[in-house]
């Protein structure tokens, strides 16, 4: 029968084509790449970078605008604020007026000055979104500007309706008071509608972008700073954390980078690949159990102190990450402005200890020998953690067996992140598996959420007789204008937050790099939200 | 054959209507608070009279009926209002994403065809063959593998091991080839085996022993008679697999990082944009329906018997 191998033939001849057409276009593809690879540096990043606008949130990417637009004052190692746009500042002594000293030699990308007038344009504009909707009243000094001036063509001067020592930490933020140039404002200059151009003083510029897929920055021509090495930096749009690795492990992409950029085993496998370097961070924020110590069971600070002390932390934390994550045992890790003189929490391993403080606290096991009660109520708590954090997962039911062990019954709710902060906020939870923002928010945002309601974390301390004096204290550190005095409260406030147990630190969370060999000079930005490419060398 | 395309096309009518209502019915008994969803989709923090504000704007607060005329009147425009997160008309951001899209399905259903014809055709004549028993044994692997887990296979062999082929994006047509097979596969497996299956059925058929008493050529007998009567159900499958292809696309656009629709609908679902998340919904129904009325038109094409029943 003829005509069944015919069919055969064209099958074959199908696939053969396939396979034919498929090699032989990559001899080309690859060489292109190689040429290209001297000038361009691919990242991999799992989002698309969006709109290129210094004022407005989710989904711009905060890396990207960064690398566009600068604040300015910066946030550099350990929290020492370095110049950006201001060279300098002034503070006055009552800490209520700054005086900005503009980079004279700072240019927009378009070729245009940086002044002072262009400044108070995007002050301007991002003061009257806060007060007209709130969009950016998050950001403590935004509710606390009275005034922008100019000055003269190279000064500004704002003035604060109370002094804030937090003022510069939070103006090198990585949004929303960075500067527009003001070919970037639209005609009512409403740029949470969006902007014109997106012009910046930052090392990069948009050149090409397509959405879900890439952005191309290059190196901007009229930058004030040392000028980056690498002529383009093409971001490209993966997904998925696996494709991602497989395109670094075939030269497709030079450098992955982020916090979680890939998964502890996948990270694990391509420390092993001898073309591929690896490097991970100092610590940029801290993985926290929160607990909420209005709920009857978490009020006595023994069983708080019983549950911070009844889990092997160390070795859940080097197994749950592969020893991507150090242990904490401070609630703000200590490269944080003002947390050097605290004491670490004092909650070494300690199951029987744990046991006899719970029957301290008259939580007493039951006839059954498996779990406590107390007046005929047991022992039990929710514990909250995010769906599709597998790290959190796993330590969540890490902690839970553990628990379950000296008769602590833990229920556990995964919730999606959004529904998780809502809760957070409505403090509907027993205990929140949660994180502090970390640099270059910390330490005064966390302190300031602890003492003011709105956010689960002022329900930690509400089981603490000297509640209300610490708040006081909080208070007078951020409004504060002594260095010393600062520094010294500081201490008392983390010290008495960590000794309520309420709060326990588990491991720090950190950015992690995979790269080429020909990529050097990698260093991770101190600003969490930031990532440093101006340094990078292509071999 | 006029007055059939005709009733179907008006038919589609009242369908989307129905869409409409329960998308619409589906938004309002989510416990998202839609002025809420469009703050937290840009990860602001409104005040309560912004949100007040946005509410009024969207609304929220007119009776639910004239909520529901609104929506119908925006929709049969085919406007599907402006994105949470970007702000920007829903129809804009999908016209920019379906083509790529609909290139890889379009492909992926002729990449079965051609496979799956020959294969499921040959597999039939030559029963219990080494190509038949080989289809079996691929047919298990890819009806109990996982798209995603296709993928990845695929492009560690192809992309990373022999460098033939790129692991993600677009741009050549050679970023199809792996998207394409690894949506096609199971299609192709199930195709090949419903074919075989049909066509062995078929042979029997009094038509077919007709034929071979008339002396007609085994050549004649097996494409005109038998392949004709087997391979209607397989197109009425893709019709219906048409939902199968479209969460498979989703997947594939992920692990083959392609800027489509289905990653596009994916990112709406988690940040809770609700204008994308309807606009999905009812542009997945008017495909539904269209693609639902060529595979009849096919179908009548190769039996005409089915048009006499249409018409009726």
């Amino acid at each position: 029968m003829k005509f069944q191998k015919k069919s055969i033939v064209a099958s074959l001849m199908l696939s053969a084509a396939i396979v034919g057409l498929a090699g032989c276009s990559t001899s080309d593809s690859s060489s292109k790449a190689e040429s290209e690879q001297q000038d361009v540096l691919t990242v991999a990043w799992p989002r698309d970078v969006a709109e290129m606008n210094p004022h407005v949130y989710n989904p711009s990417q905060m890396f990207a605008q960064t690398m566009v637009y600068e604040p300015l004052v910066g946030y550099g190692e350990d929290g020492k604020l370095v110049p950006m746009l201001a060279k300098s500042w002034d503070i006055s002594k009552d800490g209520k007026t700054y005086t900005f000293h503009l980079r004279s030699d700072a240019k927009f990308s378009d070729g245009s000055e940086l002044t002072a007038d262009v400044v108070k344009r995007n002050f301007d504009e991002v003061l009257r979104q806060t007060t007209e909707n709130g969009t950016h009243a998050w950001l403590t000094v935004l509710t606390k500007i009275k005034t922008v001036n100019v000055v003269d063509d190279a000064t500004l001067k704002m003035t604060l309706t109370e002094p804030y020592y937090a003022t510069l930490q939070e103006l090198a933020v990585a949004r929303p008071v960075r500067i527009l140039g003001d070919a970037g404002f639209p005609k009512d200059d409403d740029t949470s509608k969006g902007v014109k151009e997106a012009v910046g003083t930052g090392p990069w510029v948009l050149k090409d972008y397509k959405a879900d897929d890439y952005a191309i920055y290059e190196r901007n021509e009229h930058y004030w700073g040392t000028k980056p090495d690498v002529k383009e930096i093409k971001v490209k749009v993966i997904p998925d954390a696996e494709t991602t690795a497989m395109a670094l492990e075939k030269g497709d992409i030079d450098l992955i980078i982020g916090e979680g950029a890939v998964s502890t085993e996948t990270f694990k496998e391509l420390e092993k690949d001898d073309n591929l370097e690896t490097q991970i961070s100092e610590p940029y924020a801290t993985r926290q159990l929160v607990m909420n110590t209005t709920r009857e069971t978490l009020s006595d600070v023994r069983v708080r102190e019983a549950l911070a002390m009844s889990f092997d932390k160390a070795t859940m934390v080097d197994s749950v990450t592969a020893g991507m994550e150090e242990t904490a045992d401070h609630v703000l890790a200590t490269n944080m402005p003002y947390t050097k003189d605290v004491a670490a929490q004092k909650a070494a391993y300690d199951p029987k200890k744990a046991a006899t403080l719970l029957d301290e606290a008259g939580w007493k096991l039951n006839a059954s020998g498996t779990a406590r009660e107390k007046d005929g109520k047991p022992l039990e708590i929710e514990m909250m953690y995010v769906s599709a954090d597998t790290i959190q997962k796993t330590m969540a039911e890490a902690m839970q067996s553990e628990w379950a062990a000296i008769g602590i019954k833990v229920n556990l709710v995964s919730e999606e992140l959004a529904n998780q902060v809502k809760r957070f906020k409505g403090d509907d939870f027993d205990i929140n598996l949660f994180s502090n923002y970390g640099t270059p928010y910390d330490p005064h945002t966390f302190v300031n959420i602890v003492a003011s309601e709105g956010f689960g974390y002022h329900t930690t301390m509400a089981s603490y007789d000297k509640q209300q004096a610490l708040n006081k204290e909080i208070k007078r550190a951020l409004t504060s204008t002594d260095e010393k005095k600062r520094q010294a409260l500081y201490t008392d406030i983390l010290t008495q937050i960590q000794e309520q147990y309420s709060i326990v630190p588990i491991s720090y969370i950190n950015k992690i790099a995979v790269y080429q060999h020909d990529v050097e000079g990698l260093q991770f930005a101190p600003n969490r939200d930031e990532h440093s490419f101006t340094g990078i060398k292509l071999k | 054959m006029g007055v059939f395309i005709t009733k179907r096309l008006l038919a589609i009518i009242p369908i989307f209507l129905l869409a409409i209502l329960l998308t619409f019915i589906m938004v309002k008994a989510s416990p998202v608070d839609p002025a809420e969803a469009y703050f937290a989709a840009t990860n602001t923090h409104p005040t309560a009279q912004a949100l007040e504000d946005k509410r009024q704007e969207m609304g929220l607060n007119k009776p639910i009926f004239l909520q529901y005329v609104d929506t119908v009147k925006r929709v049969v425009q085919l406007d599907f209002g402006d994105s949470y997160m970007t702000k920007r008309p829903v129809t804009e951001e999908m016209r920019e994403r379906l083509p790529i899209t609909f290139q890889l399905g379009m492909l992926s259903i002729l990449l079965t065809f051609l496979i799956s014809v020959p294969l499921g055709f040959y597999t039939a004549l030559h029963k219990n063959g080494i190509v038949d028993h080989g289809t079996r044994f691929l047919a298990f692997i890819g009806a109990s593998m996982p798209a995603f887990l296709v993928g990845y296979l695929l492009v560690v062999f192809f992309s990373v091991k022999l460098d033939l082929l790129p692991i993600e994006g677009v741009g050549t047509w050679q970023h199809l080839v792996l998207p394409t097979f690894t949506l096609a596969l199971p299609f192709i497996v199930q195709y090949t085996r419903m074919l075989r299956a049909n066509m062995l059925e078929h042979l029997d058929e009094p038509a077919v022993l007709f034929a071979r008493t008339r002396g007609l050529t085994e050549r004649v007998i097996m494409v005109k008679y038998v392949l004709r009567m087997a391979i209607g159900p397989v197109i009425t499958g893709l019709g219906i697999n048409l939902g199968t292809l479209m969460t498979g696309m989703v997947i594939v656009e992920v692990v083959f990082s392609i800027p489509g629709f289905g990653r596009y609908f994916i990112d709406a679902i988690f940040s809770r944009d609700m204008p994308v998340i309807q606009g999905y919904v009812l542009l997945a129904a008017i495909l539904y329906l269209l693609c639902n009325l060529v595979v009849d038109l096919i179908q009548m094409y190769i039996d005409p018997r089915i048009v006499k029943k249409g018409v009726r």
